[in-house]
């Protein structure tokens, strides 16, 4: 039945895939040239891993049907992500896309980004993600015309630094990456040791299963994207997270369980890193005004941790990856901002943060302002690194 | 990041191992493992870091947690799965082994690419 479905399918499948190479818009402005290659580098390889299935011989056996069948199926899967993603993204380009291509790319310049700048599309359904893969990020299709959210641009673009493989810049932070990974396992490991003598509830050992796979699988990578964003921004991207706790937090103190695995860390968790990283960049005065107003935040949040709250995230342990991640990120020779740091951007987004508390209510046209200044600079010729370094004076 | 962008880097690591692992078995089955070197070779040091030391590796780490998670081929020494596929013997449960990750790792991206879009194609 397999072969004779493959031979069915497969050629429609690749039409479509030849299909989405003639959608490719023509005459877009050099920014778009990257993921253009790369939608007809996935496309290609795609084709031909369809066109391999369809020539492949009868199986003999059902461990081949078996395989086959999930090659067939990762496929049309990518074609699937490629055609809603990336095609979609070049079908319906915009004069925002231009905007906020320019700005991401005036950023990566100042903090000596380690890799290719991302292409950026305003055609997010939800806040700001980013396809490693493909290396195209979304935002939601106002957010250059403001600025508060902006510093999340700095945490998405540390997720490709970590997807990519045997590049020798980029493995310096994967290699901390992987030590903290194993200082996980080895703490999580205390932790049961600890337990089995004790004949505590099993309960309490199933927690301790749930958390070292979370801590792995989901939170670590979101931990160092958080911290590569605030050692190259600084406090602008703690005031952020304030901001999406302020406007979308739910439990600050979120522990996962079977049923709710939580794909992200606990906010707290999440700001008491965040906090560490700001004090050993220099920034102690920004970081004791960030945590006071966070203090009342979760005030006001009416939550308290659970009783295990202090065992799935130990402050030493956040310290320990707080050190990490900064060797990490040095080691790239990433710009570390600290409080010297004069570069147009970064001044831009912690100047507005600054303006936000130092003047609520008027902050709203100050923003409108700052906006097309930051429009203007983006349309600029960017200087070049060296320039930018040698000016500024930055390390 | 928001959900969509973790399950698509997850998703990227999952295709990776799934597309490795399920090479290698049609290549032993189809031609007796003559065409598929390189990919027997990544295989083989990866289930050896799985083995050994799961956080020595991304890809490691990622199958440790997805055999966690499913409890699939649970008791598997997956040391002695590399040794197998290096000598290009896929007798005495080793194929059944290999099978049974493969299995696991597809389960978790196909959910991975609904969390994609949000729902699940019915």
């Amino acid at each position: 039945m397999l072969a004779d479905y493959l031979q069915g399918t497969v050629p429609q499948l690749v039409e479509r895939a030849r299909l989405l190479k003639g959608k490719i818009p023509r005459g877009l402005p050099r920014d778009y040239e990257a993921l253009i290659k790369t939608c007809h580098d996935e496309l290609d390889n795609i084709i031909a891993r369809l066109r391999e299935l369809q020539a492949a011989a009868p199986p003999a056996s059902l461990a081949v049907r078996h395989a086959e069948l999930r090659q067939f199926k990762r496929a049309v899967a990518d074609l699937d992500i490629v055609e809603t993603r990336a095609i979609a993204a070049l079908h319906r380009v915009h004069d925002d896309d231009h905007h906020a291509n320019r700005l991401l790319y005036r950023i990566c310049q100042e903090i000596a980004y380690p890799a290719l700048p991302p292409t950026v599309s305003t055609l997010s359904s939800g806040y700001f993600y980013i396809d490693p893969r493909l290396n195209l990020l979304f935002i939601p299709p106002a957010e250059g015309s403001f600025l508060l959210h902006l510093p999340d641009l700095y945490h998405e673009l540390a997720h490709p630094l970590l997807a990519q493989k045997d590049h020798p810049v980029l493995d310096r932070l994967s290699q901390r990456f992987l030590e903290v990974t194993a200082e996980i396992h080895d703490y999580f490991a205390d932790q049961r040791a600890k337990e089995t003598p004790r004949r505590g509830p099993q309960g309490f050992k199933d927690q301790i299963d749930i958390w070292e796979i979370v801590w792995t699988k989901w939170w670590l990578v979101e931990f160092f994207c958080d911290l590569y964003a605030v050692f190259t921004l600084g406090p602008a991207f703690a005031w952020s997270h304030f901001h999406l706790f302020m406007k979308m937090g739910k439990d600050p103190y979120e522990m996962p369980t079977p049923f709710r695995p939580a794909t992200h860390p606990a906010d707290d968790a999440r700001m008491r890193a965040l906090l560490a990283a700001l004090r050993s960049s220099g920034f102690d005065q920004e970081a004791g005004a960030i945590a006071a107003r966070w203090t009342d935040a979760l005030m006001l949040a009416n939550a308290a941790p659970s009783p295990n709250y202090p065992f799935c995230y130990p402050d030493e342990f956040i310290r320990q990856m707080v050190a990490k991640a900064r060797e990490g990120v040095a080691e790239m020779g990433c710009r570390m901002a600290g409080p010297g740091t004069v570069e147009p951007i970064h001044l831009l987004l912690n100047e507005a943060w600054a303006r936000f508390w130092s003047g609520p209510s008027g902050y709203h046209q100050w923003e409108k302002a700052a906006v097309a200044q930051l429009r203007t600079l983006c349309n600029s010729d960017p200087p070049s690194r060296a320039v930018a370094v040698m000016a500024t004076g930055a390390v | 990041m928001s959900e969509p962008g973790l399950y698509t880097h997850l998703y990227a690591q999952l295709r990776y191992c799934g597309e490795l692992i399920d090479r290698v078995i049609v290549d032993f089955e189809t031609t007796g493992g003559s065409a598929a070197r390189k990919q027997r070779e990544d295989l083989s040091q990866l289930l050896r870091a799985l083995q050994t030391s799961p956080a020595s590796d991304l890809d490691a780490t990622l199958l440790a947690n997805v055999l966690r998670e499913t409890k699939a081929a649970s008791g598997a020494n997956w040391a002695e799965v590399a040794d197998a596929i290096d000598q290009g013997d896929m007798s005495g449960g080793v194929l059944d082994r290999l099978e049974e990750l493969a299995r696991a790792l597809e389960t978790q991206r196909a959910d991975m690419h609904a969390r994609i879009h949000g729902a699940y194609a019915r």
